[in-house]
C-alpha cells in the first residue's frame, strides 16, 4: 500500500503543481466571473437606429396615419417603458436579484438609445408602388410597403403585407420596421371595429404567477423554475468536468509513461495492478479537488444569491457519490486506452466511441431534467457509463427519486465499475509493455480474455 | 547458499512467436555474469521475468532464493530503454523511485546526494531532468538502479551511449558493487566489457542458451590452436620447413605477410614448439593466439543460424513431400 500511496502521491503532485492545471482550474473559472460581470458591457446593445423616409401605398388612409403614428417620437418612448416595465415584473423572483438588476441596466440602457426617425410618405394609388420601388433601390428610400384591402377586414388570405427593403439594412433595423409595420395594422383593426388598442392590451396581458412552495420544516419557498433547471445542469457540469479533465490527465500521464520508457523502470518496483491503482487514486484526489474547489464556489454563490435551499446536504452527498462511480468508469477506461498507444494522437481514434458513451447524458440534460421520470432518463440510469451523469440529473431535478431507484442504481453503476476497472488492468497489464503500433479494439478484447 | 537466480525450463511465447525456449539458468550469489545475445536473442524478456514484470507461460524463476514478485525491493534494474520524468527534479525522482523500492524517509536525501557526488553529478539534485546531458541522464538512471542499494542488480546494456570519461566512473562503479558482495546480471553487445569485468558469460540466441562457461572456460573450449611466429629475418623460414615441426598441421603465410600462422594439432605441445622456433633464431613476435569473445559470438550465432536454416530447409522439404 505504501507504495501505491507513493505513485498516487506523485501523480497528485505533479498534475496538481503544474501550470496547465493552475490554468484549468483557477485561471479559467476566474477569466469566466470577469466575463461575467463584463458581460452587460460587451453585450450593451449597440442600435443603429432607422432613419430615412418610408413609404407606403394604402388603399385609404387609415394605415398610413397608423404608420406615422408607430414612429412618433413621443410614443415610441412610452412604448419603451412600457416594455421594461413588463421585463422587470417577469424576471421579478425568477432570477437572482444581482442578475435581474444586471438585466433591468442592460434594458434601462436601452431607454437611452437614440429613437428612429422616420418620415412616412403615402399614397393611396397602387400605381404609385413602381416609383417607391425604384426609390427605394437607390437608397432614397429606407423601404416600402404595400398594404392590400383586406388587411383591415381580417380575411385570413389578406392577412399580409409586401415590404420592399434598402440594400444594407441591419436586421434589428428590419425588426424594427416589420414589428412596427404589423402593430400599425393592429392599431387600425382596432381603430375601424371602435377598440381601445392600450386598454385591450392591458386586458389580454397574463398576470405573472407567484408560486410559493410550503414546506414540511415550516419555511416558505418561492418557486423558481429557472433555477430548478439550471441546477441540474450545474451538477451535471461539474461532475463531468471534474471526471473528465481527471481522466484526461491519467491517460496523457499513462501514455507519457509509456513513451519515455520510465514505465520498465516502475514495474521493476511495482506490478502493473499496484501502478495503475496509484495513478487512479492519485488522480480522483485531483478530481475530487477541483470538485470541491468549484462546489464551494458555486454554494458560497447560491448562498449569497438566497438559493442554498435549491442544494440541499444530501444532494451533495450523492454528487460525491456519483463522482467516485464516474470517476472510477472514466478513469478505468483512460488507463487502458493509454496503455494500449503509444502516442496521444492514436488515442484519439479509441477514444470518439466512447466519449460519445459519456457526453450522451450530458447532451440529454434538459429533456432529462424536464422529464426525470421519462423511460429515457430511467433507461440511461441504468446503463453503467451513463448511470452517474443521468442520476446526478434526476436526484438534482427531482425531490423524490425514491431511495430504492438510487441503492439500485448505486448497485448497477459499482457493478458496472468493478467490470470496467477489471477489463482495464487486465489490458493495462499486457498492454503499457508494448511499443510501436497501437491495438486494435480486437486486441483489446483478446487481452481481457487473456488469462 | 542458493543461486541469486534460478531459472528453470522456462518458456515464453507472444502469440506464435517464441521469445526463450527451455532455458535453463543459474546464477551464483556474489558472481558477475555477462548475458550476451544479438538483438531479438530473448534477452530483455527474460530479464523481465527475472523482474516479474512478464511470467514465463512454461518452467520456474526463483529470485534470491524465493519468488520474483516478493523480491522486487532487493534487485536494481536498468533497462536497455532508459526512462526519466522529464520534468521532475533529480533528487525528486531518484527519492521516488528509492521509496518504491522500500528505502526509508528518513536518510534519503542524504544516500541521494551521497549518490549523486560518488558518480560525480554533485549539485544536479536541483536540476530538472530534461536539463541533463545524456549522459548525465544515463548516470541518474544508474543511480534509480542502486539507489536502494540492491543484492540483485541488473544492468542492461549500461554503457552503451556513454561517452570513455563516464564510461569509466559506470565500470569502476560496477567494480565496487561486486566488491561488496552484490550479484550482478550484465547484459551487453559490447564484448571487451564483457571479457574485461565478468567472470562469466552466458550466450543466448534464439530463445536458447548457446553458452554458459567462465573465461577461461571459453578460451580453452575454443582455442584456436594457432601460433604466430614472426622471425627478426623473414627469409630464413619457409612454410614447408616450418610445417615438417612437429604438431604443425599446417603453416601459412600471415595475413599482413609479415610471418607465419602455424595450425597446430591435437598432440602439439606449444611449449616445445616455442623452444624449438627460438632455436631457430631470434623472433619477433612468437604467440600463442587467444580465442576472442567477439570470434566466440560470432561462431556460436552463426552455428546456431546454420542449425536453424537447415532445419527450415528439413521442414519445409516434408512440407513439401506432405503436398
Amino acid at each position: 500500500m505504501a507504495k501505491v500511496t507513493e505513485i498516487a502521491v506523485r501523480e497528485f503532485r505533479t498534475t496538481v503543481l503544474t501550470k496547465a492545471f493552475l490554468l484549468a482550474a483557477i485561471v479559467l473559472p476566474a477569466i469566466f466571473w470577469v466575463l461575467a460581470l463584463a458581460l452587460p458591457f460587451l453585450l450593451r446593445p449597440s442600435h443603429k437606429p432607422l432613419v430615412g423616409a418610408l413609404a407606403v401605398v394604402d388603399f385609404d388612409a387609415r394605415l398610413a396615419a397608423a404608420v406615422e403614428q408607430e414612429f412618433d417620437g413621443e410614443r415610441l418612448l412610452r412604448e419603451r417603458e412600457r416594455r421594461i416595465a413588463e421585463l422587470q415584473r417577469k424576471l421579478e423572483g425568477v432570477l437572482p436579484d444581482p442578475v435581474r438588476e444586471l438585466l433591468e441596466g442592460q434594458a434601462q440602457g436601452m431607454l437611452s438609445a437614440p429613437a428612429p426617425v422616420v418620415r412616412v410618405e403615402s399614397s393611396v394609388d397602387p400605381s404609385a408602388l413602381e416609383d417607391f420601388r425604384r426609390r427605394v433601390r437607390t437608397g432614397e428610400l429606407l423601404a416600402c410597403v404595400r398594404y392590400e384591402r383586406g388587411v383591415l377586414t381580417l380575411e385570413p388570405e389578406s392577412n399580409r403585407f409586401d415590404l420592399f427593403l434598402r440594400e444594407g439594412l441591419t436586421r434589428q433595423q428590419v425588426d424594427d420596421l416589420q414589428s412596427a409595420l404589423g402593430r400599425a395594422v393592429v392599431t387600425a383593426r382596432a381603430a375601424a371595429v371602435g377598440l381601445d388598442i392600450a386598454q385591450a392590451r392591458a386586458v389580454l396581458s397574463s398576470p405573472v404567477p407567484v408560486a410559493i412552495t410550503l414546506r414540511e420544516d415550516g419555511l416558505d419557498v418561492r418557486e423558481n423554475q429557472l433555477a430548478k433547471m439550471f441546477v441540474p445542469l450545474a451538477f451535471m457540469l461539474l461532475l463531468w468536468s471534474s471526471v473528465w479533465v481527471t481522466g484526461n490527465y491519467l491517460l496523457t500521464s499513462t501514455i507519457e509513461e509509456k513513451s519515455n520508457r520510465v514505465i520498465e523502470v516502475l514495474l521493476s518496483a511495482v506490478s502493473p495492478l499496484e501502478l495503475l491503482a496509484g495513478k487512479v487514486i492519485g488522480q480522483c484526489a485531483v478530481g475530487a479537488l477541483m470538485l470541491g474547489m468549484y462546489s464551494g464556489v458555486g454554494l458560497s454563490a447560491a448562498s449569497s444569491l438566497g438559493y442554498a435551499h435549491l442544494v440541499p446536504p444530501d444532494r451533495l452527498v450523492y454528487l460525491g457519490v456519483y463522482f467516485v462511480m464516474a470517476f472510477l468508469m472514466v478513469a478505468a477506461t483512460m488507463a487502458a486506452i493509454g496503455a494500449a498507444v503509444s502516442e496521444l494522437r492514436d488515442a484519439q481514434t479509441l477514444l470518439g466511441p466512447v466519449t460519445l458513451l459519456f457526453t450522451l447524458p450530458l447532451f440529454s440534460w434538459f429533456f432529462v431534467t424536464e422529464n426525470p421520470d421519462s423511460v429515457f432518463a430511467h433507461t440511461i440510469s441504468y446503463i453503467p457509463p451513463m448511470t452517474p451523469f443521468a442520476m446526478v440529473l434526476r436526484v438534482a431535478s427531482v425531490e423524490s427519486v425514491p431511495l430504492w431507484e438510487i441503492a439500485l442504481t448505486s448497485l448497477v453503476g459499482f457493478g458496472g465499475v468493478i467490470a470496467m476497472v477489471w477489463a482495464a488492468a487486465r489490458i493495462f497489464r499486457v498492454g503499457i509493455l508494448m511499443t510501436g503500433k497501437s491495438a486494435t479494439p480486437a486486441e483489446l478484447w483478446k487481452w481481457v480474455r487473456r488469462p | 547458499m542458493t543461486a541469486a537466480i534460478s531459472i528453470r525450463g522456462v518458456e515464453k511465447r507472444f502469440g506464435e512467436r517464441v521469445a526463450v525456449e527451455g532455458l535453463d539458468l543459474e546464477i551464483a550469489r556474489g558472481s558477475l555474469c555477462g548475458v550476451l545475445g544479438p538483438n531479438g536473442a530473448g534477452k530483455s524478456t527474460t530479464i523481465r521475468m527475472v523482474l516479474s514484470i512478464l511470467y514465463p507461460d512454461r518452467g520456474t524463476i526463483e529470485v534470491l532464493g524465493g519468488n520474483a514478485l516478493a523480491a522486487k525491493e532487493r534487485i536494481g534494474y536498468l533497462p536497455e530503454e532508459r526512462g526519466l520524468y522529464r520534468t521532475m527534479r533529480v533528487g525528486e525522482y531518484l527519492a521516488f523511485i528509492a521509496r518504491l523500492k522500500g528505502v526509508p524517509r528518513a536518510g534519503l536525501a542524504a544516500r541521494v546526494r551521497d549518490w549523486l557526488e560518488r558518480i560525480e553529478l554533485g549539485g544536479v539534485e536541483h536540476r530538472r531532468c530534461q536539463e541533463l546531458s545524456k549522459g548525465m541522464q544515463q548516470k541518474v538512471q544508474f543511480i534509480a538502479a542502486v539507489v536502494h542499494e540492491p543484492e540483485l542488480l541488473i544492468l542492461d546494456e549500461p554503457f552503451s551511449g556513454l561517452d570513455p570519461v563516464n564510461a569509466v566512473v559506470l565500470d569502476r562503479l560496477v567494480s565496487d558493487l561486486h566488491r561488496e558482495g552484490r550479484t550482478i546480471l550484465l547484459c551487453t553487445h559490447q564484448m571487451q566489457q564483457a571479457e574485461r569485468c565478468c567472470e562469466r558469460l552466458v550466450l543466448i540466441h534464439r530463445g536458447r542458451k548457446r553458452l554458459d562457461a567462465t573465461l577461461p572456460e571459453i578460451h580453452a573450449r575454443f582455442d584456436p590452436r594457432t601460433l604466430a611466429y614472426e622471425p627478426l629475418e623473414l627469409g630464413t623460414c619457409s612454410e614447408a620447413a616450418l610445417s615438417a615441426l612437429p604438431g604443425v598441421q599446417r603453416a601459412s603465410r600471415a595475413r599482413d605477410g609479415r610471418g607465419f600462422t602455424l595450425a597446430l594439432g591435437e598432440t602439439a605441445r606449444p611449449d616445445e614448439l616455442f623452444e624449438l622456433l627460438l632455436r631457430r633464431g631470434p623472433a619477433r613476435r612468437l604467440e600463442l593466439e587467444r580465442v576472442s569473445l567477439e570470434d566466440v559470438f560470432v561462431r556460436v550465432v552463426r552455428q546456431v543460424d546454420g542449425e536453424s536454416a537447415a532445419e527450415d530447409a528439413r521442414k519445409e522439404l516434408e512440407h513439401g513431400k506432405g503436398d
